[in-house]
């Protein structure tokens, strides 16, 4: 053993010499031991419930294979579990999103892959935990991809359909609806730089969702042209109405920031545009932006600035950095009225006044929160309201797809939102 | 009952008698002394679920790292799901009067730095003192993985610390 192993055992040891377990320990996790039962139990009624709305449904299929009678295209093929949707008590009942256009399955076109994963999801509109898509890859070891997990992303994603020839993949933007079901929006190309033939789908990254749920922007190179220049569309989801422009080679939308479209293009800028206007405005600086809510005038910024990796809370109007922070400081999300900003180290800061309130829905083992998992294993939060978050919990001691929300207001007070 | 055959008061008297040293490995494993309790805690409740299906309770701390590794490592996948960017150590260093402490954070700071992996097999092998055999099982690696984690995990203190001549001086007042 050289000097430096001895001096890192050393170390170790010095740094642990004064630390002791709680004395009430084994009691915290014989609660928790217990909540989990108590838990897995009502899991196992449910399970029961759910088992019968199977049949139920195996039942509604199998009159549909009848003679005369085969599937009509709003139904989600065999292949496609049907989507458990559990609409949640007020206060979430926000206004119900727009009606599904007719189904399209488009994943039939994919190779061979498996689609049958459950996410949970926090899109805005009606919040719902949804039965999701994933994709797998060709092969023993391939990866599972899922769709519609990334919070910003939210319901869009986009799809590398089967591979064309050369770079002339065919691509398509969809979009998962709350009720599970999936619209094709448009199709198209991209460029080489962002996936190769057989890559199969890409959740969310170039098509992205408006924070109110009211529209979807995204950025392909039409079929056949060899020039690479992206065009950037937003779509209305509610009449239809469709805006596009021509953007820089290989563009990509990046989120939207109040009615304006984030496109960023490996050139040296990012641009906002604005549809209903028609104009651009661009930012000096390469990064990457990501959107804020509908009304607010502030935008989240990734740049590297300095040391270590810093993030930043820009104005839209006028792209002056607002916040700047790094390391477990750096915003996370930026509240819908672009006031409040929720920070990396479980803070708030108000950005009106400047001022900072810690942030805690923390210590699991209290209160009615005690059977949710520490607070750094959230899977998903998202802004409820102006004044409060919502934060989709996966309990990493129960079964995969079991989850708590918990509500929030800026101050930190929480609540249970359901139960699982 | 008779306690020695309760489940519960088993589980109890082994917390007693170890729940110090697992949370001591477990804030070497996380660098945080509130995570290193929330990772503990998980790691002894789902030991304690299963405690009826583990026979050799000789076995336990063996079965309560290996569960603190998978679930520290689950944590580490959520965090890059939700695109938090990875942690990237400012250049700063806490102010501090005495060069001892200054030093001691400097090399903790760089072992926190490591990637979780890496960090796990300097902890098991030199904090918890596992054969390298040992550390692959909990690990649930090969042998010839664990070497090689090893060996750059060294590589990368040891750079990152300067050259030898200035790590040796650096080391020195630890």
């Amino acid at each position: 053993m050289n000097d430096l192993e001895q001096r890192i055992i050393r170390h170790l040891n010095d740094q642990v010499t004064s630390i002791q377990a709680p004395s009430d320990l084994a009691g915290r996790c014989l609660r928790r031991a217990e909540a989990v039962r108590r838990r897995r139990r009502a899991t196992a009624v449910a399970g029961v419930a759910a088992a019968a709305a199977v049949v139920v449904a195996g039942v509604a299929v199998l009159a549909g294979l009848r003679p005369g009678g085969g599937p009509d295209r709003h139904t989600p093929p065999a292949t496609h579990p049907a989507p458990t949707t559990t609409r949640l008590a007020p206060p979430f009942g926000v206004p119900d999103y727009p009606d599904p256009a007719p189904f399209q399955p488009w994943f039939r076109s994919l190779p061979q892959g498996e689609l049958n994963e459950t996410f949970v999801g926090l899109p805005h509109g009606p919040t719902f935990q949804y039965q999701g898509v994933t994709y797998r890859r060709p092969g023993p070891s391939g990866s599972v991809i899922p769709f519609g997990v990334t919070v910003q992303g939210l319901l869009a994603a986009l799809l590398h359909g089967k591979p064309g020839v050369g770079r002339d993949f065919d691509t398509r933007v969809i979009l998962l609806l709350p009720d599970g079901t999936f619209r094709t929006l448009a199709t198209g190309r991209l460029g080489e730089a962002t996936g190769r033939p057989g890559d199969g789908p890409h959740p969310g990254g170039v098509a992205r969702v408006s924070a109110d749920g009211t529209r979807v922007a995204y950025a392909l190179i039409p079929a056949g042209s060899t020039t690479e220049v992206a065009t950037v569309t937003a779509q209305d989801l509610r009449t239809g109405q469709r805006w596009t422009k021509t953007s820089g080679r290989y563009a990509s939308v990046t989120g939207w920031s109040g009615n304006d479209v984030v496109v960023i293009t490996p050139g040296p800028s990012s641009q906002l545009w604005a549809p209903d206007r028609g104009s651009t405005r661009t930012f000096g600086r390469r990064t990457s932006l990501t959107p804020a809510g509908p009304a607010s005038d502030r935008l989240l910024s990734g740049a590297w600035d300095g040391y270590g990796r810093c993030r930043s809370v820009i104005s839209s109007a006028n792209f002056d950095t607002v916040y700047q922070g790094c390391d477990a400081d750096e915003p996370m999300m930026i509240s819908p009225d672009g006031r409040w900003v929720l920070l990396g180290a479980w803070k708030i800061r108000d950005l009106d006044t400047g001022s900072v309130l810690p942030f805690s829905i923390q210590p699991p083992g209290v209160g009615p929160l005690n059977e949710l998992a520490p607070g750094d294993a959230w899977q998903a939060v998202r802004w409820d309201d102006e004044r409060h978050m919502l934060f989709a919990f996966q309990d990493p001691l129960l079964p995969r797809g079991e989850l708590g929300l918990v509500r929030c207001d800026v101050e930190g007070r929480c609540e249970r939102a359901s139960q699982p | 009952m008779d306690g020695a055959d309760d489940p519960e008061a088993q589980f109890c008297a082994y917390v007693a008698a170890r729940g110090t040293a697992l949370l001591r490995t477990s804030y070497l494993l996380t660098g945080e002394i509130h995570l290193a309790e929330d990772l503990l805690q998980t790691a002894l409740t789902k030991t304690y679920l299963a405690w009826g299906r583990i026979r050799d309770k000789g076995a336990l701390d063996g079965y309560v790292r290996q569960i603190m590794v998978n679930t520290l490592t689950d944590w580490w996948h959520r965090r890059w799901r939700r695109e938090r960017p990875t942690a990237e150590l400012p250049d700063a260093v806490l102010p501090d009067s005495a060069a001892a402490t200054v030093e001691r954070q400097r090399l903790w700071a760089q072992l926190e730095a490591l990637p979780q992996r890496q960090r796990a097999v300097i902890v098991l092998r030199y904090y918890e003192d596992l054969s390298e055999a040992e550390t692959a099982r909990v690990l649930d690696c090969s042998v010839g993985t664990v070497k090689s984690q090893a060996h750059r995990a060294l590589s990368t203190l040891r750079a990152r610390l300067g050259d030898e001549a200035a790590s040796e001086e650096v080391l020195r007042d630890l």
